[in-house]
């Protein structure tokens, strides 16, 4: 038994007690699973998380799966358009209409309804509207992660020096965010647009560079964030056992320090996600982003400018492009609620 | 003020650990545009003292009396803007934060609350061991078994090596903190309130806890706290703090059988005692204590003070050994 | 995620909550009922109490299991006296005073059973004995601030910082007397704020909270909870977040008030030595249960329960001359799955056989003093 131990002269009892067995059969939640617990709480967070997936695996498994068409294969089966023309003549007071139908072959089948052969159809230029749909994910997915990721370690590294070192570096990269800030993003998009045309880079590279531009213009907001949630753990006392203990400067920010920004940085990034992905269908919407023939959901919906007609007549070749937005952005916004709140322990009810 | 006579201790420096001269610690609260600072918050003024190896001076105050930021400026975790602190014979004022991480190993420190003290995000292991790698102290294959042992010497068990902290209660943290501490071999420690934020009966054993590796590990401890009954446990040397300044130093013995300082004898009546029959005759201080960013004219104590007299008010009193190393700072005495 | 044989599994994670969920819900659903007031009308068992708690249980239902924070707990509080509970972190005092005050944080904390009786004063002057338990919380505002009182902990966070001292204080006379106008009102608060000895009243009453110390704010606290003219003032350790010298003056003036004001004071602290000097009874608790109980004298003379003679010793004192200081071994056991025998035996040292059965029932030692602990059980005063 162990009162054997609890015998013991008090003395002894100060080094080697602690610990009653009681204590060995308490089970605690671990840190994860108390996260993903309150994660999956929220229906909403279930929801998000549902169409993020299903969006992904409709991008990058689809055109694998289905491969009827491809993203720039026209459909070359021909169409044929009848144009009717009436004549009437008058002969003996008589009204004689004389109906001549026209057949006219085009080689490509453009606005065709869904069917068979195209799920939803065909555009106005005579491509699978349902594969494209799939490219265009492919697009903005890849190319908001790229972004998003990209403003994250800017953000990190520029928000942690200022945030540790504080004074003239401080200063500096805050003013330098003040005035990233202040730049009117769209009109210097459509500058920069123009000199992408003029220098003649390829339509299928065009939007990286404007995202690389996009990311340039957007980390303050997470340097900001990062530089405020360090100067508030700088202040934590083990921060300043960190520093007792005699750890090098990296040491501090990069083991200690970032871990601890890491779940308001995970929010913060799922929520960019989504305004990243805005930006990309506004940049392919303008013209600006990915164009033709290589698909993006702007794209897409940009079709409808060309022809009074589509908007009004032909749903579906713009609709579909439009409801995957704003899964993808709805999707993205719930999954960082859910997040905020799962990481947040101060946010639990 | 205090001049290098007075600073208390016996003639016989050989074994000295650390001496404080005249060490001062503001804080600048306003600034003009040119970065001159217009209006500061003294919070260290003048302390002096000599610490022999091996020996605990208990430091003794109320909240803003500067007793926290005396002890993070010794180890130069806020650098100290006058004086000199001279760690084992080197004076380490002047040295830079690089020059500084080798020192650190020989001098650390304990926090008050034990759970914003250890990083949440790392094992009970990972925290005991990473100063270790840091600083070489053992070949890296012996780091497991070397911390095993101080987790053990700290009364922490084995399994706890791979639990998280936020699976202890406040005082199995404090024995962590503890154990990270004393994880580099450190002569002196620093223990800034290490049991206020702790219950009773735990506060009773790592206080023993304290006094036992002290014995095992000839530590020398500065010992912060506002509970002078706490500090009577574990401390040879008390100084009383008040407002920034030191207002008496002496021996335990000196300051419980004798305390010359109005404040001291205050300190001493304001802890209620677990007897219902005792009613002491209780000192009540009137008043707040003043703000340390504008503290009164002449000595500070005197808006306080029962024995208040018109000196008191113009003149700060002087900082005198009043026989045998205990020093206190009050007109009265004279 | 890792398997880690000391967490928690997913299976037995979700088994608990849809067992919480379920309580939940029930207890929920019973504090917001609609009910008539003869429903939660009773009796006082003693007509001497202002408040009589009854087997009191107060859960916490979290995701790692059902915290019985008040297990069990039984304490009266007679008119016009003192009462301290003293107990460390942890051991359900500020969980009791919650539940008397209703203001457990819903839907995880729950009362569970349990009577809390309190004799109320109707403004005709006639006395009704409400269960504050049973009470829905639409109604809980006939007892809540008039008639108990509470002084919080944190001085520096309880007070309103965008509203002068003034106007908090003049509101709690406008919601408490039907009817006061303004005057009424501020001259109700310059009396309070005379009474707890605050020397500038005038300029208190125009201040900010933020414009005062410490000291200050907690004696404007207690002249908020005084405005009212409570029967019972619960005060959670309300010296706690001051220093000594402070300390000392907000003791001094409390016990001031003890005799000047026409009511209980239900005092919860930590500190055996605030109890000492305050308490006219005191109720030891431990882990959710009372261990102890008895007048303050009986406790500090003369100790039973291993538990506070072990808490007496370890509390160093100015007085005592030994070198080292007595310590009870171990930690307070956590909460979640509570052992069926006695919750201090693994850190007891007079444990006996009989320990390791059921936990130990109360055993009356003196009209007053009551000790929970198989020590001093009939049996056992035979055998010896």
């Amino acid at each position: 038994m162990n009162d054997i131990k609890e015998k013991e002269t008090n003395e002894e009892k100060t080094v080697q007690e602690d610990d009653v067995p009681h204590d060995k059969t308490v089970r605690l939640m671990s840190p994860t699973r108390m996260v993903v617990r309150r994660f999956f709480r929220s229906k909403l967070s279930i929801i998000g998380l549902i169409m993020v997936i299903g969006l992904f695996i409709f991008s990058f498994a689809g055109p694998l799966l289905y491969t009827e068409w491809g993203e720039i294969e026209l459909d070359e089966s021909g169409k044929t358009e009848y144009s009717v023309s009436e004549t009437t003549y008058t002969v003996d007071g008589k009204e004689y209409t004389i109906r001549q139908t026209t057949e006219k072959s085009l080689k490509d089948n453009f606005l065709d309804g869904p069917s068979a052969t195209h799920i939803l159809g065909t555009d106005n230029e005579g491509y699978d509207i349902f594969v494209r749909l799939m490219y265009g994910g492919r697009i903005s997915l890849t190319v908001s992660f790229i972004a998003v990721f990209l403003i994250t370690i800017l953000g990190v590294i520029l928000g942690g020096i200022a945030g540790y070192f504080g004074g003239a570096i401080d200063n500096i990269i805050m003013r330098l965010c003040d005035i990233l800030i202040c730049l009117p993003g769209i009109p210097i998009l459509l500058i920069i647009s123009t000199i992408l045309d003029a220098s003649e880079i390829d339509a299928k590279y065009r939007i990286y560079l404007l995202m690389i531009y996009l990311t340039f213009i957007s980390w303050p907001g997470t340097a900001r964030l990062v530089r405020g949630q360090i100067l508030s753990l700088r202040e934590q006392e083990y921060m300043v056992a960190a520093e007792a203990m005699g750890y090098s400067t990296s040491r501090q920010i990069f083991k200690h320090l970032v871990p601890n920004v890491m779940p308001q940085l995970i929010v913060s990034m799922s929520l960019s996600l989504g305004s990243m992905i805005l930006y990309e269908a506004t940049l392919s919407y303008l013209n600006l982003g990915v164009k033709a023939p290589y698909a993006a959901w702007g794209t897409m919906i940009n079709i409808i400018s060309t022809n009074q007609d589509i908007l009004q007549n032909h749903l579906n070749v713009w609709v579909p492009a439009g409801v995957c937005i704003v899964i993808a952005v709805l999707g993205f916004n719930f999954i960082g609620d859910g997040l905020r709140d799962a990481l947040d322990p101060k946010a639990r009810r | 003020m205090a001049d290098e006579k007075c600073v208390p201790f016996d003639a016989n420096n050989d074994n000295v650990i650390l001496e404080v001269k005249n060490l001062c610690k503001s804080f600048p609260l306003k600034k003009t545009i040119t970065g001159k600072v217009t209006q500061e918050l003294i919070a260290v003024d003048n302390v002096s003292f000599k610490l022999k190896a091996g020996e605990t001076l208990g430091i003794v105050g109320e909240s803003g009396c500067g007793k926290t930021t005396l002890g993070r400026a010794i180890l130069k975790l806020h650098e100290p803007t006058g004086g000199n602190i001279i760690f084992e014979g080197k004076d380490i004022t002047k040295y830079k934060k690089k020059q500084m991480r080798e020192i650190r190993k020989k001098m650390q420190i304990i926090f008050q609350d034990p759970y914003s003290s250890l990083p949440p995000r790392s094992t009970v292991g990972g925290i005991l061991s990473e100063p270790v790698e840091v600083h070489k102290i053992v070949p890296k294959a012996e780091i497991k078994n070397y911390v095993l042992d101080l987790m053990d010497k700290c009364g922490l068990r084995d399994y706890y090596y791979e639990r998280y902290p936020h699976e202890f209660s406040g005082g199995q943290r404090q024995r962590i903190c503890i154990a990270r501490a004393l994880s580099v071999n450190p002569g002196l420690v620093v223990c800034d309130e290490p049991v206020s934020a702790l219950d009773v009966s735990i506060q009773a054993q790592i206080i023993n806890l304290l006094k036992k590796l002290q014995e095992d590990l000839g530590l020398t401890y500065i010992f912060i706290s506002h509970d002078l009954s706490v500090v009577k446990y574990i401390s040879d040397k008390i100084g009383v703090m008040y407002l920034g300044s030191m207002v008496e130093y002496g021996t335990k013995e000196d300051i419980f059988s004798k305390p010359l300082h109005p404040y001291t004898q205050a300190l001493f009546s304001a802890i209620p005692h677990p007897d219902p029959d005792v009613k002491m005759n209780r000192i009540i201080l009137k008043g707040d204590i003043p703000s340390p960013a504008n503290p009164p004219k002449g000595c500070r104590f005197h808006t306080r003070c029962p024995h208040a007299t018109d000196i008191c008010k113009e003149k700060v009193p002087e900082y005198k050994d009043y026989g045998n190393g205990h020093c206190a700072a009050c007109h009265l005495l004279d | 995620m890792a398997k880690n044989k000391n967490y928690l599994s997913g299976r037995e994670i979700r088994a608990i909550a849809k067992e919480n969920n379920k309580i939940m819900k029930r207890l929920e659903a019973y504090k917001n009922r609609k009910c008539d007031e003869s429903e939660y009308l009773t009796e006082m068992k003693d007509n001497k109490n202002i408040l009589e708690i009854d087997s009191l249980h107060t859960y916490f239902f979290t995701e790692q299991g059902v915290v019985k924070a008040v297990n069990g707990v039984s304490l009266n509080i007679p008119k016009n006296a003192t009462v301290g509970i003293v107990g460390e972190s942890g051991c359900g005092k500020s969980v009791t005073s919650m539940s008397v005050m209703r203001l457990l944080q819903g839907p995880t904390g729950q009362i569970y059973s349990g009577e809390i009786r309190f004799n109320a004063k109707e403004e005709d002057g006639s006395e009704k004995v409400y269960d504050i338990a049973k009470m829905p919380i639409r109604d809980i505002h006939k007892i809540r601030g008039n008639q108990i009182a509470m002084i919080f902990q944190e001085p520096m966070t309880s007070l309103n910082p965008v509203f002068t001292i003034g106007q908090q204080l003049d509101e709690v006379t406008f919601i408490h007397k039907k009817g006061a106008t303004k005057e009424d009102a501020k001259a109700k608060s310059m009396e309070m704020l005379n009474l707890v000895g605050i020397a500038a009243p005038e300029r208190v009453y125009a201040a900010f909270p933020h414009e005062l110390s410490g000291g200050m704010r907690q004696r404007v606290m207690i002249a908020m909870a005084l405005a009212a003219d409570p029967r019972l003032i619960i005060a959670d350790e309300p010296t706690t977040a001051l220093d000594v010298t402070i300390q000392a003056q907000i003791l001094d003036l409390l016990r001031d008030l003890k005799d000047k004001i026409d009511g209980s004071i239900m005092l919860i602290t930590h500190d055996l030595g605030i109890i000492a000097e305050m308490a006219d009874y005191v109720v030891v608790m431990y882990a959710g249960k009372v261990i102890e109980q008895g007048t303050a004298k009986e406790i500090f003379h003369n100790p039973m329960h291993p538990y506070t003679i072990g808490l007496q010793k370890s509390k160093p004192t100015l007085k005592s001359d030994s070198d080292m200081l007595f310590n009870i071994p171990g930690n307070v056991p956590n909460p979640v799955n509570m052992p069926s025998h006695c919750y201090f035996k693994e850190r007891c040292d007079k444990c006996i056989a009989k320990c390791s059965g059921d936990y130990p029932g109360m055993v009356q030692v003196s009209p007053t003093h009551y000790v929970a602990c198989h020590l001093y059980s009939e049996e056992e005063k035979n055998n010896g």
